[in-house]
């Protein structure tokens, strides 16, 4: 650990003091075994990765972000060097029109034939009849509280318009999933793509609920805080913030009338794998969907594999833990969060709430 | 000593290449309407971009006037908190052990990086927070106080504990450059003490307040991670509204018309602060200069005004800057994982985990390797500049001064996304090298300041007496002039090191395949900031003023401005 540390602190200066490009272009060349991840810390971590190393050779590096529209921006710029993107099911399309993906050539996945059959070919992986990228990860969101406080269970969304839990309510901050709520409650049938009127209604139902909301969540990290302090009794949440029941609070999973939200994380080649690179990135996409990686995240970070394998590779604790036993009867109900057809106007609805 | 223009060169052209082109790019976005769906509809001239930031149902103004608002309002309190301190400091206290320890603890504060300070508030803040915890104890409360935390209190709180240190150092050093016989003079005339503060020292020390103004404000304008943490419901403001266009709804026409208002908005407002605090205390000024020099001459007794409201102040300030680092050190040691009160109970687990985790181990290498080639070449840079915009005689000075500062005011995130078209536009493969360019783009325009901030005030008649005994001009500069400004070159190059190290976005998006430190620390945020994260900073801070105490005499003789070898 010493003399790689050294080595690093080494380069970075000396490269740093030259001033030199040189040292940078010369990484770049190097490459050719080597490829970049941009994904999150979480799903990163060298424990996860290296099996593949040590099977294949090559080296893969993280490029490590805290949205992945992070490095959506910095691919449309140019010359970024990320050849695999982590992204969600509630924006790859955002990200597709952007021009930063390309498709993958399935052949070189065969690992796909054993995802989740509700997961493999799910909205957001496949455009115009081509694949693009492969589901890793899912998981669910809905209506999270802290039963020790509310003191019965809770089944309607509308519990996070209830004013008895004024200055004790959480809503998501991002990625625009608070209107997707509003449309729930409201009962809008399509909510990834509505239209003005729509959008009108949600963000008058938003407004008003403001004075009770005590903040909009950006990161599950903040949410977990939030509800594990008691600072918020009640939230529209993740189900990683489930894992603070093992700190013994006593947080439940509402299954609302309205229903709740499926997502998955997948993995996407993007338009900088190219000539040697593609191959060693399906290489890496495929031991994605192995028996390994959904495996070890499972038992390291408690979310769920998109993979058959590593549900059969998993202690059985772990899998009932994560309620992998029902996943095919899950995912056939599920209504999946997709990109908003008209990011536009979603951001403008978005704007209108948080700035009124 | 005079410089002409090319000691300005350097960074001068860095601008040009760097920085001016990202800029034209952004207003030509601005104002062009987006190619149609189908990729034939031709972009062209459109104000549409400027309509949609103004569109009076959308809001988007409103948050731009409160965003300055707020800059403003933060620069006030900190001035308020930083004045009688700086003062107590450089003309009161007779400790230099007091002056160079408070001094320390203050900037420990920027050790620790942006999102674990302001995550701190939480731990403090909070319904289990240290306040809500204290006040239930003593009886005080019977439900813990809700508008703490998630509000206008909490952001305003963090905004000025990032921000006031830069207040209180340029305050310090432009009064610690004043020539105590000065106040002496005022003393002898029988001015009381009030009145020589208000009259004679806060017009000298003019300068370091309109330095702190500026390097209090800029950061306000970029503020994404205090209003997202810590604000409630209606707590956004522009930096955040900015990042949602780029990156969520990817309409970077918005985009960039709402960071160009803010631009001009910023930079505005900056003036306008700039311009009253150089009104407010430079007007003051009332005295006539033979009367001083002759006043001067006299040096009676030591004009030392009682100190008690400054003392009072620096205590209060101390517990102001301890208290999160505090309670950060608490919660590495305990057995929860949340930012909660009271601790239940004692662990060092999270100190093994930090040890086993080489990534953030190979992430502060990297963050420390490019903090210090950042700090060499932005001090040389930023010196050289600052030095040709005080002194050189060349037409369009004042446009070269103007231009000099320009990435002050530009969001760092907008900063970062542009810098990296630049580089790749240029052909620069992304790398190290990158991320220092544009490092020393984000930070040499502090130095700048810092340096121009004790500039203004030199004696310019101590380097003509040089020359005067035969000195040359490069033996003046180097025995004389550069001597006498160490504090604010020294200062800036600290400055230079701690933005640099805690930088993300620019790190972000002109690297490539590498790490550094606030990558990954704001990358684990996402799932939740671990408390090996927690236990990193606490011993950071430990071990950075442990080693300074052991050297207290050495950094005691920095802070005091005094040669080493002169000593």
């Amino acid at each position: 650990m010493v003399s790689m540390n050294r080595r690093s602190f080494l380069m970075a200066s000396a490269a740093g003091l030259a001033l030199a490009a040189m040292g940078a272009d010369e990484y770049a060349r190097a490459a050719a075994d080597a490829i970049v991840w941009g994904t999150n810390e979480a799903y990163g971590r060298e424990k996860f990765i290296q099996p593949f190393t040590d099977k294949t050779g090559i080296e893969v590096n993280t490029e490590l972000f805290s949205d992945p529209a992070e490095v959506v921006t910095k691919l449309a710029a140019g010359g970024a060097g990320v050849h695999i993107l982590l992204d969600g099911s509630y924006h790859v399309e955002i990200s597709r029109e952007e021009g930063v993906l390309k498709p993958l050539n399935p052949k070189n996945v065969p690992n796909l034939e054993h995802a989740l059959p509700g997961l493999r070919d799910a909205d957001g992986l496949i455009f115009d009849g081509q694949r693009y990228g492969v589901p890793v990860i899912w998981g669910t969101d809905s209506v999270v509280y802290r039963y020790d406080m509310i003191g019965h269970e809770i089944s309607d969304i509308g519990a996070l318009f209830d004013k008895q839990y004024a200055g004790r309510i959480a809503m998501p901050g991002s990625l625009f999933e608070s209107l997707i709520v509003g449309a729930l409650y409201l009962g809008i049938e399509q909510p990834f793509s509505m239209g003005r009127k729509e959008l009108d209604e949600v963000v008058r139902l938003l407004i008003k609920q403001k004075p009770i909301v005590r903040t909009y969540w950006k990161q599950i990290g903040d949410l977990k805080n939030l509800m594990g302090t008691g600072e918020v009794m009640i939230a529209w949440g993740w189900q990683p913030v489930m894992e603070i029941r093992e700190q013994g609070i006593d947080v439940r999973w509402a299954h609302p009338k309205q229903g709740e939200l499926a997502w998955y994380d997948g993995c996407y080649l993007t338009i900088e794998a190219d000539g040697g690179s593609q191959e060693s990135c399906e290489r890496f996409l495929n031991y994605l969907l192995g028996p390994t990686y959904g495996a070890l995240v499972g038992e390291d970070v408690g979310y769920r594999t998109a993979s058959t394998l590593a549900i059969e590779n998993m202690a059985e604790s772990t899998r009932k833990d994560l309620n992998l036993h029902q996943a095919e009867k899950f995912l056939a109900n599920a209504a999946w969060w997709l990109s908003p057809g008209d990011p536009d106007a979603y951001q403008d609805a978005w704007d209108r709430v948080v700035n009124a | 000593m005079r410089s002409g223009l090319g000691a300005a060169a350097p960074w001068l052209l860095l601008l040009v290449l760097f920085y001016a082109l990202p800029l034209a790019g952004l207003v030509i976005l601005s104002f062009t309407s987006p190619a149609g769906d189908d990729g034939e509809g031709a972009a062209g001239f459109t104000l549409a971009n400027y309509a949609a930031v103004a569109a009076p149902e959308i809001g988007r103004l409103g948050v731009l006037l409160r965003t300055l608002l707020t800059g403003v309002v933060v620069v006030a309190i900190s001035t308020l908190i930083a004045t009688p301190v700086a003062y107590f400091l450089a003309k009161i206290t007779r400790s230099s052990r007091t002056e160079t320890a408070v001094l320390m603890v203050v900037a420990s504060i920027f050790l620790v990086g942006p999102l674990i300070r302001t995550v701190s508030w939480r731990g403090i803040l909070g319904v289990q927070g240290l306040i809500n915890k204290t006040l239930g104890a003593l009886g005080l409360i019977d439900q813990p106080i809700l508008g703490l935390l998630y509000s206008d209190v909490s952001v305003l709180l963090s905004l000025t504990y990032n921000a006031f240190p830069f207040m209180l150092f340029t305050v310090y050093l432009a009064m610690k450059a004043i020539d105590p016989a000065v106040l002496l003079a005022a003393r002898d005339v029988g001015a009381r003490p009030t009145t020589a503060f208000r009259r004679i020292l806060l017009p000298l020390a003019a300068p370091g307040f309109v330095a702190g103004a500026i390097l209090v404000f800029v950061p306000v304008m970029s503020a994404v991670l205090e209003p997202e943490i810590l604000g409630g419901p209606s707590a956004r403001m522009t930096p955040t509204a900015i990042r949602s266009q780029f990156f969520h709804a990817h309409n970077w026409g918005v985009g960039a018309a709402l960071t160009l208002s803010l631009l001009v908005g910023g930079a505005a407002t900056l003036a306008a602060l700039a311009g009253f605090f150089g009104a407010a205390t430079i007007g003051a000024r009332r005295f006539h200069l033979g009367w001083l020099a002759y006043l001067v001459r006299t040096r009676r007794t030591p004009f030392l005004p009682d100190g008690w409201v400054g003392r009072a102040m620096t205590i209060f300030l101390v517990l102001f800057a301890v208290i999160p680092l505090a309670t950060i050190a608490a919660f590495s040691f305990n057995t929860s994982q949340f930012y909660a009160f009271p601790i239940t109970g004692l662990t060092l687990e999270w100190y093994q985990h930090l040890f086993a985790n080489e990534r953030i181990w190979t992430a502060l290498a990297n963050s420390v390797g490019i903090a210090l080639a950042v700090t060499v070449v932005a001090t040389a840079i930023g010196t050289a500049f600052a030095f040709t915009v005080v002194r050189g005689r060349f037409p369009g000075r004042r446009v070269v001064t103007v231009v000099g500062f320009l990435p002050l005011v530009t969001p760092v995130l907008v900063l970062a996304a542009g810098l990296q078209v630049a580089f790749v536009t240029l052909d620069l493969p992304l790398g190290y090298g990158t991320v220092v360019l544009g490092h020393t783009i984000y930070v040499t325009p502090f130095v700048v300041l810092m340096v121009v901030a004790q500039l203004y005030r030199y004696d310019r008649r101590l380097d003509a007496a040089a020359r005067d005994l035969g000195a040359s001009a490069v033996a003046t500069l180097r025995r004389v002039t550069l001597p006498l400004l160490w504090p604010s070159i020294r200062a800036g190059a600290l400055l230079a090191f701690l933005l640099s190290f805690n930088e993300w976005a620019i790190a972000f998006f002109t690297g490539r395949g590498f790490n550094t430190l606030p990558m990954v620390i704001y990358s684990m945020q996402r799932t939740g900031l671990p408390p090996a994260v927690l236990a990193y900073s606490a011993l950071i801070v430990a071990f950075v003023l442990g080693v300074m105490l052991f050297l207290m005499p050495f950094v005691t003789r920095m802070v005091q401005g005094v040669r080493y070898d002169a000593a």
